[in-house]
């Protein structure tokens, strides 16, 4: 033990003398450097070094400034991916519980192209004639429809609703409606197209080749009416439509 | 590759843009007096500044003779290894420069006392081999650590440890030799 701790002691001792030793030669290699640069002074130092190192602190420079960016663009990602987020969480809230809002939506995603028309579809019928299915709620009906034409069938696809009403030569009118969330698509090349108001409600009239389509909207539901009719007809009877069951 | 490594804090880059442009003639006045060559001089100093990069943050204050000696440091190792490469001269053993003599612990520690006599022991340290004295100096003064000092000087850990171990026995050698030197002169004087 006594060893050890001896032994030790002078390990200890050693270090120190070790580390004089260490500063006295760095005071004798100071004086040696003071040396060298007085031998220094006239020393003709090459150009390229001197452009060498200032290349290097621009480097150095445009590094940091990169490196500054790139931690500022992540910042900002994420401040942008948070308020994305929330907008989008704000819109939809506010584009499915405000009718105001939904409406102004609808109409902004409906408003489609050359060749297509988004547009939504709805019946009316003598709705005691027709057989509604007992879990239909809150769903529309048309209390006018031409004459010639009776309720035929009901077709119904998820949420889509469609009414089907036919003269005698076979010839048949569709009214669908859905709720506002579902989207849809109409052939509208070459077809002319009139912005008409329906009970208030703005909506397209497409025509081609004697088709006529009808498409509009409320706070709820999108409608759309196609058949071969008149164009009065055609408005009269969606301007019938009602909701029923509510 | 070296060439990409930058510095990307203001305050080291600061420093060594002063330290650069407090010592870049001394520096290349060392390169020039091992390579005697333009070229191989300025390849010397770049290798070095790029080193010297890497421990600007240890240094706090570039006059000091602290800055000196890691200046010189490197610049000396970098411009031998340069030497070296160019005349294909492998490192070898180094530390084969003289016989080393194993001393008892209880001799030495009798004539480590003389601590007043440190600076004749730097400089006959560096006299025998300057790799001695700078090791000792890295080590115990400037308190780098193996690896540390293994990248300075460009060579292995193993080499590290071999040469500080022989640096520390040529200074051992080196104070029983004064000892004895003392010890005779004391006879002679009848003391």
């Amino acid at each position: 033990m006594n060893h050890k701790d001896g032994s030790d002691e002078h390990e200890q001792m050693m270090e120190s003398f070790y580390r004089y030793i260490g500063y006295q030669h760095i005071k004798n290699v100071g004086k040696e450097f003071d040396e060298i640069s007085e031998l220094a002074k006239d020393i003709e130092y090459p150009k390229e070094l001197d452009s060498w190192f200032n290349d290097y602190l621009e480097k150095s420079k445009k590094a940091e400034m990169r490196n500054k960016r790139i931690i500022f663009i992540k910042r900002l990602a994420k401040r942008v991916a948070m308020v994305t987020l929330v907008l989008g969480i704000g819109l939809t809230v506010m584009t499915f519980s405000v009718d105001a809002f939904r409406i102004k939506f609808l109409n902004l995603v409906t408003d489609v192209t050359q060749r297509y028309t988004g547009f939504q579809v709805v019946e009316i019928e003598d709705h005691e004639a027709i057989n509604i299915p007992a879990d239909w709620n809150n769903y529309y009906l048309l209390d006018y429809v031409t004459n010639g034409y009776s309720f035929d069938r009901i077709q119904e696809f998820g949420e889509n609703k469609i009414v089907f009403y036919q003269n005698s030569q076979g010839d048949e009118i569709q009214f669908s409606q859905f709720p506002n969330n579902n989207s849809f698509q109409v052939d509208t090349e070459n077809a002319v197209t009139t912005e008409i108001i329906i009970n208030g409600n703005k909506g397209t009239l497409v025509e081609k080749n004697g088709l006529l389509t009808l498409i509009w909207y409320n706070a709820n539901h999108a409608f759309y009416l196609m058949g071969n009719i008149d164009k009065e007809e055609i408005i009269k009877m969606a301007e019938s439509f009602n909701v029923k069951n509510e | 590759m070296i060439f990409l490594m930058v510095i990307e804090n203001i305050e080291e880059r600061n420093k060594l843009e002063d330290l650069y442009v407090r010592y870049h003639k001394e520096m290349y006045y060392i390169a020039m007096s091992i390579l005697n060559n333009t070229h191989d001089a300025q390849d010397a100093v770049q290798t070095s500044i790029l080193k010297c990069a890497d421990y600007v943050e240890k240094i706090e204050d570039i006059y000091c003779n602290k800055t000196k000696n890691l200046i010189v440091t490197i610049v000396k190792n970098t411009a031998i290894d340069i030497y070296r490469h160019k005349k294909k001269h492998p490192h070898g053993n180094l530390e084969n420069f003289m016989e080393l003599s194993t001393y008892s612990s209880q001799f030495t520690d009798d004539i480590i006392i003389r601590l007043s006599e440190g600076s004749y022991y730097a400089e006959r340290l560096a006299e025998v081999k300057p790799e001695y004295a700078e090791i000792l100096t890295l080590r115990y003064y400037e308190e780098f650590n193996d690896m540390e000092i293994s990248q300075l000087l460009n060579i292995s850990h193993e080499n590290v440890r071999t040469r500080l171990s022989r640096a520390k026995a040529v200074l051992k050698k080196l104070l029983v030799e004064k000892w004895e030197e003392l010890e005779l002169e004391r006879k002679e004087d009848g003391l």
